[in-house]
């Protein structure tokens, strides 16, 4: 290991960790830096990049060298020492150089590292589970969506009526010339289906086939098409066919032929169980995220800001990541209404949150030693994996050479933790606590001002420093 | 030391330093210099022993030509100077090579 690390606690959940680079990690770097100095000197009698690394490090001298390492090189050193060490720094190091030289660097590196929350309860909470919900109607909507795809167009011997189809020839003509852009034959047009500019379909409706319509359509002068922009086209319409929509009727025939199942009855319950499915899934959702945060209330964390900043930070990053090339985070947020200030300020609420979830949560993990065997881990990657379709061995190497094995394996504890509050908390309806929320309030009350009576009764419930004061 | 001894040193002005120079050290122990341009190759040797304490084997001396050089209207030349190429016994070495 070409860095050594050694961490000495300070107050206020500081760390300094001393670090001490080996001479001939030193001595690679320095003379990778000279090389890489060398590509863009000049030096006469030399060409380009053809500068010898002794005659570059005679020029510039051992001490602009050293600088430039230091520029380059500390930040990985740093990181090392960090993970040689094992802690996890929330903020910029203060970095205090130490020696410096062709023999080894040391520095010191003082950091500041996450709080240790003070757990409260987190097995047992009454947590609310709402009544699965799915929309009035949503099961029909589906058949709706369903009969929609199903459609099929029957040609009618009726004026054209809102919702049918057509078959046309058109011509415009704009002060009498005919225009090309504006002339089609033997277009499919759906009547008010909102492809159509809305005046063509009133000028549409109401005609049947075989006749010949004309009437004007006036561009707004804001039109994208230059030749049409603030002209009035005068329209002649043959309208060909009239095709009405007629949606399948619901019966077995129709459950067969959009679905895997033989009759009407089993596509229904199959669609009502698909609803089901997912309103359980959101409940469920949502019964987990209020678990891990009545644990996060529960506990009591001193956050530092810098945490919440640097979430912050994060999750612009990852926005402005996730924007197509070419738009900047500052116009994206233009767009949106916000400056940067106001997203950030926006976001904070969010981030705090998040952090203290990981925290406590992390912190959980620690309490009940939840650990992860290599085999669980492998276990895990082989079935994500084959979920994937791709070959868990591959995958297995390549996790183990980014180094993402241990990133996995904490991941895992975490959610294990995640379980464990979740399994162990009591589901409540949301009437229960409604009720629960009343009845404790004056209670609540009574804490803040103790009589001696109110606190006896609810001894048991109170943190210990409430019993000390009285005892 | 005598005035002619000092004399002889004189006559080597600086070390020649350039990609052609370095390679002349790497592949056959050659070193080049600048010298005056009335040093004779006994005189050279013998100034390269003294200097850096060395053997020489073979000394071999060019004369660099002038060039006439131009800008815009004015014209003139650049001097001529002499350059010699001396080879130490092999195992020998100058230290003002081993960086500019």
């Amino acid at each position: 290991m070409p860095v050594t690390a050694e961490v000495t606690p300070l107050e206020e959940n500081r760390v300094r960790i001393d670090v001490a680079v080996s001479d001939d990690e030193v001595r690679r770097k320095m003379d990778r830096t000279v090389r890489d100095m060398a590509k863009n000197m000049r030096i006469p009698g030399f060409r380009p990049g053809r500068v010898p690394a002794q005659v570059v490090l005679k020029r510039i001298g051992v001490e602009a060298v050293m600088q430039q390492v230091l520029e380059t090189n500390l930040g990985e050193w740093y990181a090392s020492a960090v993970q040689t060490a094992g802690v996890r720094p929330i903020d910029d190091p203060e970095v205090d150089l130490g020696e410096l030289g062709e023999d080894g660097v040391s520095f010191s590196a003082t950091v500041k590292l996450p709080p240790t929350p003070e757990l409260g309860e987190y097995r047992g909470l009454e947590v609310v589970r709402d009544e699965p919900e799915i929309p009035e109607g949503a099961l029909d909507a589906e058949i709706d969506r369903l009969r929609e795809q199903g459609a099929r167009l029957e040609v009618v011997d009726r004026p054209i009526a809102e919702g049918d189809f057509a078959v046309i020839d058109y011509d415009g003509t704009v002060d009498g010339r005919k225009l090309p852009a504006a002339s089609t034959r033997d277009l499919l047009v759906e009547v008010a289906g909102g492809r159509l500019l809305p005046a063509f379909s009133e000028g549409l409706t109401g005609v049947a086939a075989g006749e010949e319509v004309t009437f004007g359509l006036d561009y707004p002068d804001s039109d994208q098409r230059p030749e049409l922009a603030g002209k009035t086209v005068e329209y002649t319409v043959r309208v060909k066919k009239v095709q009405a929509k007629v949606l399948p009727e619901p019966t077995d025939e129709f459950a067969a032929e959009v679905s895997e199942f033989d009759t009407y009855e089993e596509l229904r319950a199959d669609i009502q169980r698909r609803l089901d499915e997912a309103a359980e899934r959101i409940v469920t959702e949502r019964f987990r995220r209020r678990a891990i945060d009545a644990a996060t209330a529960a506990a009591t964390i001193d956050l530092p800001e810098v945490m919440v900043d640097r979430r912050v930070d994060q999750i612009l990053a990852d926005t402005a990541r996730q924007l197509p090339q070419g738009i900047s985070l500052e116009r994206y947020l233009q767009a949106q209404g916000q400056t940067l200030d106001q997203a950030r300020a926006g976001l904070r609420v969010d981030a705090e949150l998040s952090v203290r979830r990981e925290l406590v949560i992390e912190a959980i993990v620690d309490a009940e030693a939840i650990e992860v065997t290599d085999e669980e881990l492998e276990a895990k990657v082989r079935a994500d994996a084959a979920e994937a379709g791709r070959d868990a061995d591959r995958i297995m190497e390549e996790l183990r050479k980014a180094g993402m094995l241990d990133q996995l394996r904490q991941d895992m504890r975490m959610e294990r933790a995640v379980d464990l509050v979740v399994e162990s908390a009591v589901p409540v309806s949301a009437a229960e606590a409604d009720a629960k929320e009343k009845i404790w309030t004056p209670d609540k009350a009574g804490e803040a001002a103790p009589a001696a009576g109110a606190g006896q009764l609810w001894t048991p419930d109170q943190p210990g420093g409430g019993q000390g004061g009285e005892k | 030391m005598s005035a002619l001894r000092d004399d002889i040193r004189r006559c080597i002005v600086t070390p020649v330093i350039s990609e052609k120079s370095f390679q002349l050290v790497a592949a056959h122990n050659q070193y080049t210099f600048r010298v005056l341009e009335h040093a004779h190759k006994t005189m050279i040797r013998q100034a390269v022993e003294e200097l850096f304490d060395v053997t020489v084997t073979d000394v071999r001396t060019v004369s660099v030509k002038s060039k006439p050089k131009r800008r815009g209207y004015s014209r003139g030349v650049r001097p001529g100077w002499k350059k010699a190429i001396v080879e130490l016994k092999p195992g020998d070495k100058i230290d003002i090579f081993e960086g500019a």
